[in-house]
């Protein structure tokens, strides 16, 4: 029988090139990706505030964007990025820098080294992930007294905009103060525990109700 | 040796993160901070780990108040209570908004964990050439109780607890939460965290429980559920009787076989040959490798035409044109009119007749990073076609030699001349047509494209009339005395084989495509 076939049996060679060509979106995508969370947490580290990291974030990655084709691949991206996160930050701290106190030029710098470092550790050794972390934080506020439970839902209840600490004083009959302590005493116990159990081999010394200072390591 | 914190580090990082420090305890923070990276990452982890706690503690409250609302039966207040939560969440919502503007500027969406909704079970973290029966496709985020049917293919699913579960098909998988499923045929791997234990597959014939690891399960046709484990341990269950109750525990390398009442773990010698995908390896990056000759142009290698002139072509189908001359005849490169123009030789692929004549012009493959495997296609242009005679005919081969071969293009299929050409594709083995396919009537004074492909594996001769538009695709009996040879040839053929009817073949244009792994061209 003869086979004729009127269209053609395979899709046109245009196709299958471009098919295989991988488009700059997915590789801008795909590198931020692997950096997100920790480009996410330097801003916080700096800016201290939610709200604020956020736009922050938000404008870094539309700098990055619209930059990645002046990018140089040869160099690694993180340290790309992050110059232009600490760029972004100082920029903001200029503004902001009249309402409370930040952290020096000096200090970001070295903390931006340090966050990139830990970065290219992690892809040589990887330790748990951010989901993995939040995990076990997740197991370690069900860990905390019912009481510790209650004060921490009260408390972070406008927690994203701001603590308001006034009126869980109020509810609680008591001082502002000793709000914030019991709050900050609460957090350093789930920081010891998350660290504990991600990261047995820490070399601090976390204690089981909170952390371990200088003062009580033998 | 273990390390001191500082007395004050945690306070003062904290009441920093809360905008609290005074001038002079932001100065002895800092220096606390500069004297030190490790302290320096601390705080880096505290400051995060300070973030995460309003994801953990709003999504903990959230969840309390969507379970009261389904035991009260209120579950209508469920849906302010977590957009009230999404719209105060602004990590989430910001990310959501980045993803948004990110569209508008580059129309692409950043996919993000941070933004599953409550219900989300697990997502579509890869896939390999999957089909998914209707209604089952696994894009997105999946909620409790999606059943997943996958034909064939391989699949990749995170798990929102951090497990990875690769699902082979052909399979059916019911997600029943984060941490379990129900596999219902077929077979798949789970790899766990370190710190996740106690996610849970569930088989018609019993349950795997994790103990953090790496383990496969199989369903066979039969029936047959085999639990084997790559790393760790799990605990094996059946699904009545005692071994319901009481786990087997498996170890690395071990192998089970899960019965509705019993768990029988195999011996070594017993160990049957899975072939369970661990993880999805991209199929490498294929991209073309093409050479181009426009006879427009100077050409400054291949074989000589009548004039002496380079005509780019360097490489003749062994076993041909042994006695032709070195500046040869039959060809003419004619640059002012763009043109290489071949004149037919008397000579037969068929039978193997007149081959020291033959003209069969091309290149090797293996120049243009052919090995054996790879894909190629071989195309020409051509002006104002002839009408041939007697079985005169032209167009493009490839092959290892000239008793070993596929050629196609036009010819003159009639002894008594007729006055349309015909287009045919043929397979020579040892010497001989074969699989011969003729169609169609073509008249003389056309232009032409043709183009003869090997694709996936498949060979294919594609004519496009440039003059009228119109397009056919050849396809005849696979030639596998070509498959796996690794010299192979491509080119341009002319001949007259039953009369001295010879005819003259204009070329515009000649290309050759073959496709390489990208990682090969990179090497080179």
């Amino acid at each position: 029988m003869l086979v004729v076939n009127h269209h053609h049996a395979n899709p046109p060679l245009v196709e299958r090139m471009s098919e295989k060509r991988s488009q700059p979106q997915d590789v801008f995508e795909e590198q931020l990706s692997s950096i997100r969370t920790q480009l996410y947490s330097y801003i916080y580290s700096l800016i201290c505030n939610i709200n604020d990291a956020d736009d922050v974030y938000q404008l870094t990655t539309i700098v990055l964007w619209k930059k990645f084709d002046q990018f140089d691949r040869s160099r690694a991206f993180s340290s790309w990025a992050f110059g232009i996160a600490r760029f972004e930050v100082s920029n903001f701290l200029k503004k902001r820098s009249r309402q409370r106190l930040y952290f020096s030029d000096e200090l970001t710098l070295q903390l931006l080294e340090t966050q990139q470092s830990r970065i290219e550790n992690d892809a040589s050794a990887p330790t748990v992930t951010t989901e993995e972390r939040r995990e076990i934080l997740a197991s370690c506020v069900q860990k905390l007294r019912i009481s510790d439970q209650h004060l921490m839902a009260d408390c972070y209840d406008n927690a994203i905009e701001h603590l308001d600490l006034k009126r869980v004083a109020e509810k609680y009959s008591r001082s502002v103060t000793s709000i914030y302590n019991s709050l900050r005493r609460i957090r350093k116990g789930l920081f010891a525990c998350v660290q504990n159990a991600s990261d047995p081999a820490s070399k601090y010394v976390y204690g089981q109700k909170g952390i371990s200072t200088s003062e009580d390591i033998p | 040796m273990k390390n001191r914190i500082p007395t004050d580090f945690f306070d003062l990082a904290d009441r920093y993160l809360s905008g609290d420090l005074a001038q002079s305890e932001l100065s002895e923070f800092e220096t606390l901070l500069l004297s030190s990276p490790e302290l320096q990452e601390l705080y880096l982890d505290y400051a995060e780990n300070s973030h995460d706690l309003n994801l953990v503690i709003n999504s903990q409250k959230q969840n309390e108040l969507a379970m009261a609302g389904i035991r009260h039966g209120t579950s209508g207040t469920l849906w302010t209570a977590s957009s009230r939560f999404l719209a105060r969440n602004r990590w989430q919502s910001g990310v959501i908004f980045a993803a948004s503007v990110l569209l508008l500027i580059g129309g692409f969406l950043i996919y993000s964990r941070a933004n599953s909704s409550q219900d989300q079970v697990a997502w579509l973290s890869n896939a390999q050439n999957c089909d998914w029966e209707n209604g089952t496709r696994g894009f997105g985020n999946m909620k409790s109780n999606t059943l997943l049917k996958l034909r064939s293919g391989l699949a990749e699913i995170d798990f929102a607890s951090g497990a990875k579960l690769i699902l082979q098909g052909p399979a059916e998988l019911k997600l029943l939460t984060t941490k379990s499923a129900r596999l219902v045929s077929g077979q798949l791997t789970v790899r766990i965290p370190k710190t996740l234990t106690g996610f849970e597959i569930i088989t018609p014939n019993g349950r795997v429980i994790d103990l953090g690891t790496e383990f496969g399960i199989s369903i066979g046709d039969d029936k047959t559920t085999k639990v084997v484990v790559f790393e760790g341990e799990v605990e094996a269950f059946a699904t009545t009787g005692a071994a319901a109750k009481v786990p087997v525990l498996l170890a690395a390398q071990q192998e089970a076989t899960l019965e509705t009442d019993q768990v029988i773990v195999s011996l070594p010698d017993q160990l049957g040959n899975n072939a369970f995908t661990r993880s999805i390896v991209a199929p490498p990056q294929i991209i073309a490798s093409t050479k181009r000759f426009d006879f427009s142009k100077n050409q400054t290698a291949g074989i000589k035409d009548t004039n002496g002139k380079f005509i780019g072509l360097d490489t003749r189908l062994p076993g041909t044109g042994g006695d032709l001359l070195e500046h040869d005849e039959n060809w003419v490169h004619d640059e002012k009119a763009g043109l290489l123009r071949l004149t037919t030789t008397r000579s037969d692929i068929n039978r193997q007749t007149g081959m020291d004549t033959g003209e069969y012009l091309g290149v090797r493959l293996a120049d243009y990073g052919f090995t054996g495997d790879e894909d190629f296609s071989v195309t020409a242009t051509l002006d104002s076609i002839p009408l041939m005679e007697d079985v005169g005919q032209f167009g493009l081969y490839a092959g290892s030699k000239s008793d070993l071969n596929i050629r196609g293009g036009f010819l003159n299929w009639n002894v008594e001349t007729s006055e349309f050409n015909k287009f045919f594709l043929v397979n020579d083995e040892r010497g001989i047509d074969k699989d011969t396919h003729t169609v169609g009537l073509l008249s003389a004074g056309v232009h032409l494209r043709l183009i003869l492909s090997r694709l996936s594996g498949k060979y294919s001769l594609r004519v496009e009339n440039l003059s009228d538009g119109g397009q056919i695709t050849l396809e005849i009996k696979h030639p596998e005395f070509l498959d796996g040879k690794s010299e192979m040839y491509v080119g341009l053929f002319g001949a007259n084989p039953f009369s001295e009817a010879r005819k003259r073949i204009s070329i515009r244009d000649f290309s050759v495509t073959v496709w390489v792994p990208k990682t090969r061209l990179a090497s080179k």
